[in-house]
């Protein structure tokens, strides 16, 4: 498994990386972004099984990477995951017409968003 | 009309609770001489700064505690970009309550000056240390 | 059925599977079931304050009293009888508000933050918690399953005390 880390804070890519491991992940390669066109290289480069996306970045945001990923065939069927500051309904909205299969606002505990990962994990019927 | 500093307090409270797993009550506020501060600037609907200042040991503690370390094991790089990061949480959670309908951006947050001047603030303590918080709006 | 009681500032280990650990009234205290799936070996520590900073001299005569050495001397304890960190299910349970107290920082949700903080270091996420509120909790281990019970009654206050006989499973 091929999990692609995207968020311009270097810790808070840690929080995630470690949250993933101790949920029982620890066996998944980690790609990591600080942006999403960064994001996007690494997704075209490589086959993602993961995306977990901060939505505020410097460049290419979080949403416009999602919609990047929904609008090519190739890659719109990765599951994505929102992890953002961002909780307004709005944008909660957007992301989820754009795919995202979770969105978590900003705090959460490393239970909570191992919860939101295993859940977007689901196969879908 | 949304009260602000009921806001600043839960939010804060809920964000070293949730992640970085220490506690804040809110007290009167003193200057800290000597501080770790970190500052985050919006646009949009709502337009302003917000900036955390942490007491040293507060900020090694909770950096630690965020990255799972041990409190020696903390950088001075790691304890600024964790002082960041928990500006970046603060300010999002706390716009999204104060406007859940609009759209403001954050900026990239930075290391900064501390900030006591006229503004809401707000000071807590925790049994590692003290964390204030000031928001600048408009 | 073979009960072990675990007291405050205790904790104990078991690898028989006709076993259940058990310990009683917690209130501000904190309790850390751990288990292991694959080896059947459980372990249940009961603990009273956050840190050993508090008091070096009694965390050297009995780690179990503190969240950081008694987490820690917990799972080297159920290492030590075949339990593999990595595998370990953990579930907390306690940290409840004590009536009239007037500190800064209540004690209840002191240790369980460190509760949290301690088991995220050592690399271990909570299944599942009972935590808070105003009640007094008594926890069951099963060695066998895993199984954690818990069974809230509320806390004394003026010497009235509220009762709830259901005990229900930790998810």
């Amino acid at each position: 498994m091929t999990v692609l880390i995207v968020d311009d804070s270097p810790v808070m890519r840690n929080f995630i990386r470690r949250v993933m491991r101790l949920a029982g992940f620890g066996q998944a390669e980690y790609l990591e972004a600080s942006d999403g066109s960064e994001a996007l290289r690494c997704a075209r480069a490589a086959h993602i099984d993961l995306v977990l996306t901060d939505i505020n970045m410097p460049g290419m945001n979080g949403e416009d990477l999602l919609a990047a990923l929904h609008a090519d065939p190739a890659l719109r069927a990765i599951p994505a995951v929102v992890v953002s500051t961002d909780a307004t309904l709005d944008r909660q909205e957007r992301t989820t017409a754009l795919g995202a299969r979770g969105y978590l606002a900003k705090p959460f505990s490393p239970e909570t968003l191992r919860d939101e990962i295993e859940r977007a994990l689901e196969p879908r019927r | 009309m949304i009260a602000v500093i009921p806001v600043v307090r839960q939010v804060t409270r809920e964000v070293l609770e949730t992640m970085f797993f220490s506690e804040a009550e809110p007290v009167a506020c003193g200057h800290t001489e000597d501080c770790i501060a970190a500052r985050v600037r919006f646009t949009g609907n709502a337009s302003g700064e917000l900036t955390v200042m942490l007491s040293p040991e507060l900020a090694r503690s909770l950096s630690a505690a965020f990255l799972a370390e041990e409190d020696d094991e903390v950088t001075a790089e790691q304890r600024g970009q964790v002082s960041c990061e928990l500006a970046n949480i603060i300010c999002g959670a706390i716009l999204s309550r104060l406007h859940p309908s609009s759209r403001v951006a954050l900026g990239v947050p930075e290391a900064a000056a501390p900030d006591y001047g006229e503004a809401i603030h707000q000071c807590f303590a925790t049994p590692e240390g003290v964390l204030a918080v000031t928001l600048r709006m408009g | 059925m073979n009960h072990l009681t675990v007291g405050i500032s205790d904790c104990k280990v078991s690898s028989d599977p006709d076993s259940v650990l058990v310990t009683y009234a917690l209130g501000s205290c904190i309790a850390v079931a751990v288990h292991d799936p694959v080896t059947l070996v459980a372990g249940l520590l009961h603990y009273l304050l956050p840190e050993a900073s508090l008091d070096r001299e009694k965390a050297a005569q009995n780690p179990y009293m503190f969240a950081d050495t008694g987490i820690s001397r917990l799972l080297k304890d159920v290492c030590q009888r075949g339990a593999q960190r990595s595998r370990l299910v953990v579930r907390i349970a306690g940290g409840a508000r004590m009536m009239n107290s007037d500190q800064l920082f209540q004690i209840g949700k002191r240790n369980h933050l460190a509760a949290r903080k301690l088991l995220w270091k050592a690399g271990l996420l909570v299944k599942s918690e009972a935590v808070g509120g105003e009640v007094s909790r008594t926890v069951r281990l099963e060695t066998a399953t895993g199984r954690v019970l818990v069974r809230e009654s509320g806390l004394e206050c003026g010497g009235h005390r509220e009762t709830r006989p259901a005990e229900r499973s930790l998810a």
